[in-house]
């Protein structure tokens, strides 16, 4: 009986566990490589909309 | 079956089943990154791997007692005590700002995106209008421009400074042991977004609530 209760609550942890999503360290491991990609170069699509804007724009 | 034998299943049963409780609950506390130190997903494994087989020997060890004699001390309630305290525990540790820091990242790299096409779609609008270096495709293309200067400019700086800045608090956190206040130094970034999706949100036209979506996604983090 204690072993099924044991492997009940085993059950119970994976179940829970999975529920909460991706492990600590993988999130953590991936913010960190974002902010570091961000850092290096902190441009995204608008620059390149803002640039396409710009050489369409009159002169002056 | 003599006494002496039944006494010792008894331990055997009772010291295994403990010792897979302890391997499951340090397998469940570092895969939920509750224990800092264990830092990989292949110490997880392991415990699990020891917990099974504590299990599996605390199960055997059981199975050979006769059933009038099951070991005395309660092993299934103080399992379910002590993994809810550990998941509670863990629930509420460091998992939740790194979950909100990546939930801030895609809510603005989806703003980023939307504004863009947004303005693209525009971009294209005035130009079939109006053809190109024209004050009339200047004066059409304007409000668009000047919502991609504020997001350049302006949001999108502090967006990634709030992030860096919580980042580096909830590591600095991990290392001294201390618990970081992510919240107020993500409110920052969640308010940046909040507050450029309110400016020009109303350019994205349908996208807007995938947008909304993204951003009720960073838990615990609100923009008065």
């Amino acid at each position: 009986m204690i072993s099924g209760i044991a492997g009940a609550v085993g059950i119970l942890i994976k179940v829970v566990a999975d529920a909460m999503g991706e492990p600590v360290a993988d999130v953590q491991k991936r913010v960190l490589a974002r902010i570091e990609a961000d850092a290096a170069d902190p441009t995204d699509e608008t620059d390149t909309e803002a640039a396409a804007i710009d050489a369409d724009l009159p002169s002056g | 079956m003599t006494d002496k034998q039944i006494k010792r299943y008894q331990r055997l049963s009772q010291f295994a089943g403990l010792a897979m409780l302890l391997f499951g609950a340090v397998a469940a506390f570092d895969w939920l990154g509750a224990i800092v130190v264990f830092g990989t997903v292949s110490v997880t494994q392991i415990f699990t791997g020891l917990g099974v087989l504590t299990g599996v020997l605390s199960r055997w060890a059981s199975q050979q007692l006769p059933s009038a004699k099951p070991p005395s001390i309660p092993v299934g309630p103080v399992a379910i005590l002590l993994l809810a305290l550990g998941l509670m525990v863990s629930a509420g540790c460091k998992g939740a700002g790194w979950r909100a820091l990546d939930a801030t990242q895609n809510a603005r790299d989806l703003t980023a995106k939307q504004l863009a096409s947004a303005v693209a779609t525009k971009h294209a609008e005035c130009k079939k209008a109006h053809g190109v270096k024209t004050e009339a495709f200047a004066a059409c293309i304007k409000k668009h421009r000047a919502a991609l200067d504020s997001w350049i400019k302006i949001a999108r700086p502090v967006i990634n400074d709030s992030i860096a800045i919580t980042a580096a608090a909830l590591q600095i956190a991990d290392k001294v042991g201390k618990k970081a206040n992510w919240i107020d130094l993500l409110k920052p970034a969640a308010c940046a977004i909040s507050r450029s999706v309110k400016a020009f949100g109303h350019y994205f036209a349908d996208k807007a609530a995938g947008v909304l979506s993204a951003l009720s996604l960073i838990d615990g983090v609100t923009c008065e």
